[in-house]
């Protein structure tokens, strides 16, 4: 072979090669393509129906414990108070009862005072005091209406909340400490 | 016991006084503010070791008259409230470090915007919502309180509610008064700090002052 075409010929095999590999790289791109396409017909809708069945199975637990809380018993809370009146006089429990029952009325409408379930469960006349019972969802309506009672029958009365307590003994020592 | 604030009271005599004092102490009302001519209506509350402060509410429609009144004011009493009567008002009321409560009235309830919040925060005040006036107007006055609270607990800017109580018979124990902003929609540590937290470090910063 002549030495003056040897460049030529190394040239030419270059060109070869890199033409080769353009080719393959080419197949490769369309193979990558076809498979790409693939997992877009075949997985994304799989995908999509998981992501579906996830948003369902959230939604149906949302559901669950919704109807749980619903099925559960509500909490009870014990608002201990003490009365203030003018003339010192304890007033009528089943006068205070109903006062502070108008009050929630007036806060909160006939659905609150049956969500709150309100009653007096004790009532000391000599200091005077008492505990009234609710749910733990209403007690802050309670606390709020026991604010709002300005007046019991006639007299003119201060309700001054002591404690909240989740039993009735725990409500009934917090009475006893007051002066 | 947690110790609450009360930044308006309006006890008329002596004896009302030293009756509101007693069942403040009782309370676990530690600070009050007391709107009243005379300085000896503090001196039942000091007696019964709760901290008392004078306090006076300036009425302004302007920010002019605003200005002057509370020059007029400063260094005479402990607190100084202003209630605006317009919005030029309640935007100085906020803004001057003179001031240290915006009582904002149900009738300006629309001025507690995002803007107020900001002005709020730079003057280091307190905004106050008048619990007897929201009472004298019934639901309505309770809708306003409620859009007050809830805009300032969202744009987290110091608010409290007062009683600004004549009697004993008109005092609320704070909880009572949680337990009403909790029930207009406020966090409940929001509506904890509005009774005890927020006031008390107003006071405090009057306290520094002085």
């Amino acid at each position: 072979m002549p030495v003056e075409t040897a460049p030529y010929l190394l040239i030419t095999g270059l060109a070869v090669a890199v033409t080769l590999l353009l080719y393959r790289l080419r197949k490769l791109e369309k193979i990558v393509k076809e498979l790409t396409e693939f997992i877009e017909y075949v997985v994304a809708p799989k995908y999509r129906i998981l992501g579906q069945a996830v948003a369902a199975l959230s939604t149906s637990a949302r559901c669950l414990r919704a109807l749980e809380k619903a099925s559960k018993k509500p909490r009870r809370r014990y608002i201990a108070f003490y009365i203030v009146t003018e003339d010192g006089k304890a007033p009528d429990p089943r006068e205070l009862e109903r006062s502070i029952r108008e009050s929630l009325e007036r806060l909160a409408g006939l659905i609150g005072v049956a969500e709150s379930n309100i009653s007096l469960v004790y009532y000391d006349p000599e200091k005077p005091a008492g505990i009234i019972r609710a749910t733990n969802t209403t007690k802050y309506l309670v606390l709020a209406a026991l604010g709002l009672t300005r007046r019991v029958g006639r007299k003119r009365v201060l309700l001054v909340p002591v404690r909240t307590a989740g039993t009735i003994k725990r409500a009934k020592k917090a009475i006893q400490l007051i002066r | 016991m947690k110790a609450y604030a009360e930044l308006c009271l309006r006890p008329k005599s002596i004896r009302e006084a030293e009756a509101m004092a007693d069942y403040a102490a009782l309370m676990g009302i530690r600070y009050v503010g007391v709107e009243a001519r005379e300085r000896s209506l503090l001196k039942p509350f000091i007696d019964h070791g709760v901290e008392a402060f004078t306090r006076i509410t300036i009425e302004a429609s302007s920010a002019r008259e605003a200005v002057e009144a509370v020059r007029k004011v400063r260094g005479l009493y402990d607190i100084v409230a202003v209630k605006p009567k317009g919005v030029e008002a309640a935007r100085f009321a906020a803004r001057d470090g003179r001031v240290d409560v915006v009582t904002l009235t149900p009738g300006m309830a629309r001025y507690m915007d995002r803007s107020e919040a900001r002005l709020i925060q730079l003057g280091g005040g307190v905004i106050e919502i008048p619990l007897n006036q929201v009472l004298e107007r019934g639901a309505r006055g309770l809708r306003a309180a409620a859009i007050i609270a809830r805009r300032a607990s969202a744009y987290d800017t110091p608010f409290t509610i007062s009683t600004c109580a004549t009697s004993v018979y008109e005092m609320w124990h704070p909880r009572s008064l949680q337990g009403l902003l909790v029930s207009l929609g406020v966090p409940e540590n929001h509506a904890l700090l509005a009774v005890s937290g927020y006031p008390i470090s107003v006071l405090r910063r009057i306290m520094r002052e002085i």
